[in-house]
């Protein structure tokens, strides 16, 4: 135990001014209550019951704390004797390393402890998702420029900072593998023991080929899309430290605690017992917060020093060191026959994953899994293909690569539309998965919203084509509109991926549900917490949500694949029943009547004829209220063979259609996103608020995707490891209307009809944004980022064709 | 980090027997925007600061008598966007200084120090070459005039010797019949810093012919310096902004300037944005030369 250890960790994570925190958190239900009694004085009211809360616009808890400044980001916690992690990371995209001398680094001021690769045993060396293939610091040879080799611990982030420049690391180069097809090419440097191949995953339904032959028109293209960051604005963070019983704490912002969890015991060699991850509050994670970037190291480095070890990324390290999205190349086949009916898809998928594994697989299973998707195509073959490069390994991120999947084959969908002389509605309508049609890989489909969002966005679509051939320009600029559909499974793939929930409660009728799936900055603990009480018959402003603490709750998966509020919101319900039932039990025998004459609803116990409150329930159940533990598991049978593509992925399916309005500029290429439109079916909305804030966040995320972001990768390194030249869209670039539509419909296996809803609004928009410049500008874009010099050489090459003697010949 | 002296004058003569002692050694600090970034990246690490922010008298705007403006260097872009004697006499500045990055940007960072700066990408440097400014630069043997066609040498360079400082601008009144337009290119409506390009146009037009009688230019980010285009000032004088015009306009311009490419744009790319927005930027001050008096 760490003598400077002054404050024992306490319920979340009892750290000085967290009881800013949580006093914000009780003021927040302070005015919850007097929201809700507002509410339900209101002329809408609840939808179902007094006490249900599902479907009310509620403001989520950690608004108050996180306007106020309050909220405690990981970086934000100090304690005393804490030291600071700076990392030596290579400067080679692959190397052998022949020799790292540390020793002018060991005597450097205020340098306490040098951490390298070599001081782990080889047998607890390497961490990973799915596959134990990454090393926690390098020790033979590096994969990646950026890839950690020594973690240096100093009294100051200065000290250690300046450490990190006294150590030698002697490298021997080997050639860089900088491209798929480099790592496949005959001879070339192996970037992995196992070979340059992470993945190559295959299946056809049908007969494609013959498909194709049978189309009356075929189009063939091929999509290029650039590799991406998350762009969270907090960096990776955390900070370890040993608690008074012992246990090595880890706090660090994460999707997913219970996996550091395992790491970290693994890597320390720790029983499970004597490790606890609790996450901080999340800014911003978007899939890139799933891997191993901080945990392990500081852990180590406490076990080290006995101290406290805190590390904070810099945004170069964001950009350099943590996973990216996929660069990829997607060939691809479309057949239709005339009277617009889908014959053929035949996909080819070329993914960049980088140095290490991290999810490329999920990726790519996911990926042939939903090719075709939303559309009955009778003859489909998907060939995803991911190898190795030199470059940050390929991740996690928003859709698991189904927003380029997506943009391959909803920009075909409207090339397609175009050639049949359709209207983009017309083509999907006929072709467009309804209940019982079954994915390409065979399951049965149910609850399919996918026409009502077609149905949502025509007369939109309808009014502002006529509105925008009346007036194709404005301020100089070219009009035009475009749209885009998806379809999109909801959670793990193809793997059983269980939530859990637990209800206590205190004689003070006070509720606590713990929730395996960690609130991300989604607003999830707020839905959940909405769903259990309702489920319970309880006031919401009863139920605080503990989650995101690996010692507090089941391992429930991350909060990631958009699957929170379906699993976790199950799980709740189910949970809330179980508990409903326990209290009205223990009311029963206390009152010496029969279970079933008692019914806790509304937020009061109802015994025969007489009413109690909650409260008063709880009073005179005192007792026995310890023994009260409602238990709510939710795992539906999700199963998946990935070499043969069998069995049932996904246990439910989000549809949906964007559009967006552009202008562009068409001498300069430029493209401004001025409105947008969308589409959803979400089915239940539980918070609709925090439903739209996701639509917005994707609808913007999305068009980063299609005109600015990438990771500009230039011989094994990021040139733009920064916000100055990595470029996010920013509110100016927003448009000014983003109005969202949620359809009537509700999945018969979700909480209160719930689907989920985090992803998807993204998946449409870059190929929106692409059809509306063809719209504009008569170009189709089959890059990603779309940038202005792109588009400008398109226009100008149409431009060319059109009539020779025309401007563009001069650049 | 290493030691750095710090040395805060109150009055100009101060702070020039500041930089004298400095013998060279030292960085003036104004808003700090662009130096202190630089710092935080550890890529000018001073060993001596000047810190310039008290010298009140090198801060304001005034409608001088002959019709122009003298702006000290140290006026905030906040307070040129907002200047009414700016907006009347020099309208093009305001506008300039209101596309200037953003708020926390235009509130802190002064005029005077984005010039010295003499980033090729910056706005004033274009705008005050194209309004043929004049430049006092103070020092130990006196104030002397700088006009900004000179005043940007090489890169990162300007006319102010290592013992000057740069006192304040000086805009001639506008000509009889003139107007003046800013314009900008960047990747996004956000504010951007790299590969944007801005075309700074001051012109007068012939009101019985409509030619362009005298026009004054300058570039952002299309070379190493703020760049004064001389010869597509040239090929724009004594004619009507038409089609063929613009089309010489065009070629002359490619030839005279030599864009950087970088990660996002070509140097080609660059040179077309440059020749599409100096088009329009020139009809839109055409425009206003014609539409009101002086």
């Amino acid at each position: 135990m760490p003598e400077n250890w002054t404050e024992p960790p306490g319920e979340k994570i009892a750290l000085e001014d967290l009881a800013a925190q949580a006093h914000w958190q009780r003021e927040y239900h302070r005015i919850l209550r007097e929201m809700h009694d507002a509410e339900r004085a209101g002329p809408e009211g609840a939808v179902e019951g007094e006490t249900g809360t599902v479907g009310l616009r509620l403001p989520r808890n950690d608004v108050l704390y996180k306007v106020r400044g309050r909220a405690r980001y990981a970086a934000n916690i100090k304690m005393e004797g804490m030291l600071h992690c700076r990392f030596v990371r290579s400067e080679h995209a692959h190397a052998r390393i022949l020799a790292v001398d540390t020793s002018k680094a060991e005597t450097a001021p205020g340098v306490v402890a040098i951490l390298t690769g070599a001081d782990i045993p080889p047998e607890r060396r390497m961490t990973g998702t799915l596959t134990q293939d990454t090393p926690v610091l390098a020790v033979e040879k590096v994969r990646f420029a950026g890839e950690p080799i020594v973690a240096i611990a100093a009294e100051t982030p200065e000290a250690a900072e300046a450490a990190c420049y006294l150590v030698d690391v002697t490298y021997e180069p080997l050639p860089m593998i900088l491209s798929p097809e480099q790592a496949l090419a005959p001879g070339a440097e192996q970037v992995d023991a196992e070979g340059n191949v992470i993945g190559d995953l295959l299946h056809e339904l049908g007969d494609a080929q013959a498909g194709l032959v049978e189309a009356d028109v075929v189009i063939e293209n091929e999509y290029t899309i650039e590799s991406m960051d998350h762009c969270f604005l907090e960096p990776p963070s955390g900070l370890s430290f040993v608690d008074p019983e012992g246990v090595l704490t880890i706090l660090v912002c994460t999707q997913y605690p219970h996996y550091h969890h395992k790491q970290v015991a693994r890597v320390t060699g720790l029983p499970m017992e004597k490790v606890r991850v609790a996450q901080t509050v999340v800014g911003g994670a978007f899939g890139g917060k799933m891997d191993n970037s901080v945990e392990c190291v500081i852990a180590l480095l406490t076990l080290k020093t006995g101290h406290p070890v805190s590390a904070i990324f810099s945004r170069e390290e964001v950009f350099t060191a943590t996973t990216k999205r996929h660069a990829m190349k997607i060939r691809q086949k479309m057949g239709a026959t005339r009277d617009g009916r889908l014959t053929a898809l035949d996909v080819d998928v070329l993914a960049d994953g980088g140095a290490y594994r991290s999810y490329s697989m999920i990726v790519g299973g996911r990926c042939v899994i939903h090719s075709g998707m939303p559309y009955r195509i009778p003859n489909v073959r998907s060939h995803y293909l991911v190898t190795f490069t030199n470059y940050p390994p390929a991740g996690a991120m928003r859709s698991f690569g189904i927003v380029k999947m997506a943009f391959a084959l909803e920009s075909q969908m409207n090339e397609m539309a175009d050639r049949l002389g359709m209207s983009p509605i017309e083509f999907r309508r006929i072709n467009a998965m309804v209940d019982d049609d079954r994915t390409i890989i065979g399951q049965k489909l149910w609850d399919v919203g996918f026409l009502k969002t077609l149905d949502a966005i025509e007369p939109i679509y309808r009014e502002r084509k006529r509105e925008i051939a009346a007036n194709p320009t404005r301020n100089g600029r070219k009009r035009g509109v475009g749209l885009a559909s998806l379809g999109y499974g909801i959670g793990y793939s193809g793997v059983r991926n269980p939530s859990t929930a637990r209800m206590r409660v205190a004689a003070d009728g006070s509720v606590v549900a713990y929730c395996g799936t960690p609130d991300i900055g989604t607003g999830s603990d707020m839905s959940l917490a909405m769903i259990a009480a309702q489920s319970a018959g309880i006031s919401l402003h009863r139920v605080r949500v503990i989650s995101g603490d690996s010692t507090k709750t089941d391992d429930s998966g991350p909060t990631s694949a958009s699957r929170t509020t379906y699993f976790s919101g199950n799980a709740a319900y189910i949970c809330g029943q179980d508990f409903k039932r326990q209290i009205e039990a223990a009311v029963a025998r206390k009152r010496d009547v029969p279970p079933e004459r008692v019914q806790l609803a509304d937020d009061r116990v109802i015994v025969g004829n007489d009413g109690l409150s909650f409260e008063q329930a709880c009073a005179l159940i005192a007792d026995e209220i310890e023994d009260i533990c409602g238990y709510g598991k939710f795992d539906p049978d999700i199963a998946m063979n990935i070499l043969t593509f069998s069995g049932n992925p996904y246990a439910t399916y989000t549809f949906g259609t964007d559009m967006v309005e552009v202008e562009v500029d068409e001498e300069l290429g430029r493209v401004e996103v001025v409105r947008c439109w969308t589409a959803h079916d979400a089915g239940t909305l539980i918070n609709p608020t925090g439903t739209e804030g996701q639509i917005d966040g994707g609808v913007v995320m999305g068009i980063g995707q299609a005109l600015w972001e990438r990771c500009m990768r230039r011989d094994g390194i990021i040139a733009n490891p920064h916000y100055r030249d990595y470029l996010l869209p920013g509110v100016k670039d927003v448009p000014f209307e983003i109005q969202n539509t949620f359809v009537d419909n509700k999945d018969r296996t979700g909480p209160y009809g719930a689907k989920g809803v985090a992803e998807v609004s993204l998946i449409p928009i870059p190929a929106a944004i692409g059809a509306a410049v063809m719209d504009a500008v008569g170009v189709r874009p089959d890059r990603l980022p779309m940038d202005a010099e792109y588009l400008y050489r398109q226009i100008a090459a149409r431009q060319d064709r059109r009539s020779p003697t025309t401007m563009a010949t001069a650049v | 980090m290493a030691e750095c002296r710090y040395t805060r004058p109150e009055t100009l003569e101060d702070a020039v027997a500041s930089l004298i002692a400095a013998e060279g050694e030292a960085h003036v600090i104004a808003g700090g925007v662009a130096l202190g970034i630089l710092m935080n990246e550890k890529l000018v690490e001073p060993t001596w600061l000047i810190d310039i922010s008290r010298l009140e008298a090198l801060r304001g705007i005034e409608a001088t008598d002959d019709g122009g403006l003298r702006i000290g260097a140290m006026t905030l872009h906040r307070e040129i966007e907002r200047s009414p004697p700016v907006a009347e006499r020099c309208p093009m500045l305001s506008e300039m200084a209101s596309e200037i990055a953003c708020s926390r940007i235009k509130n802190r960072g002064t005029i005077g120090g984005n010039i010295c700066l003499a980033d090729p990408q910056g706005d004033p440097p274009a705008a005050v070459i194209a309004l043929r400014a004049t430049l006092r630069v103070s020092g130990p043997r006196g104030p002397r005039d700088v006009p900004a066609t000179e005043f940007f040498t090489d890169l990162y360079t300007t006319a102010v010797g290592d013992d000057e400082l740069l006192q304040e601008i000086r805009i001639p009144p506008p000509a009889l019949n003139s107007g003046a337009a800013f314009g900008k290119f960047s990747a996004r409506n956000a504010m951007d810093y790299g590969s944007t390009v801005s075309v700074a146009v001051r012109l007068s037009r012939d009101p019985s012919t409509g030619l362009i009688e005298d026009i004054g230019l300058g570039l952002g980010g299309v070379g190493e310096t703020p760049v004064w285009p001389e010869r597509t000032e040239a090929a724009l004088r004594e004619r009507l902004p038409d089609e063929e015009t613009f089309a010489h306009m065009r070629k002359v311009l490619f030839a005279e300037i030599d864009p950087l490419g970088d990660d996002l744009y070509s140097a080609d790319y660059k040179r077309h944005v440059a020749s599409v927005i100096m088009k329009r930027t020139v009809l839109e001050a055409y425009g206003r030369a014609g539409a009101k008096s002086p």
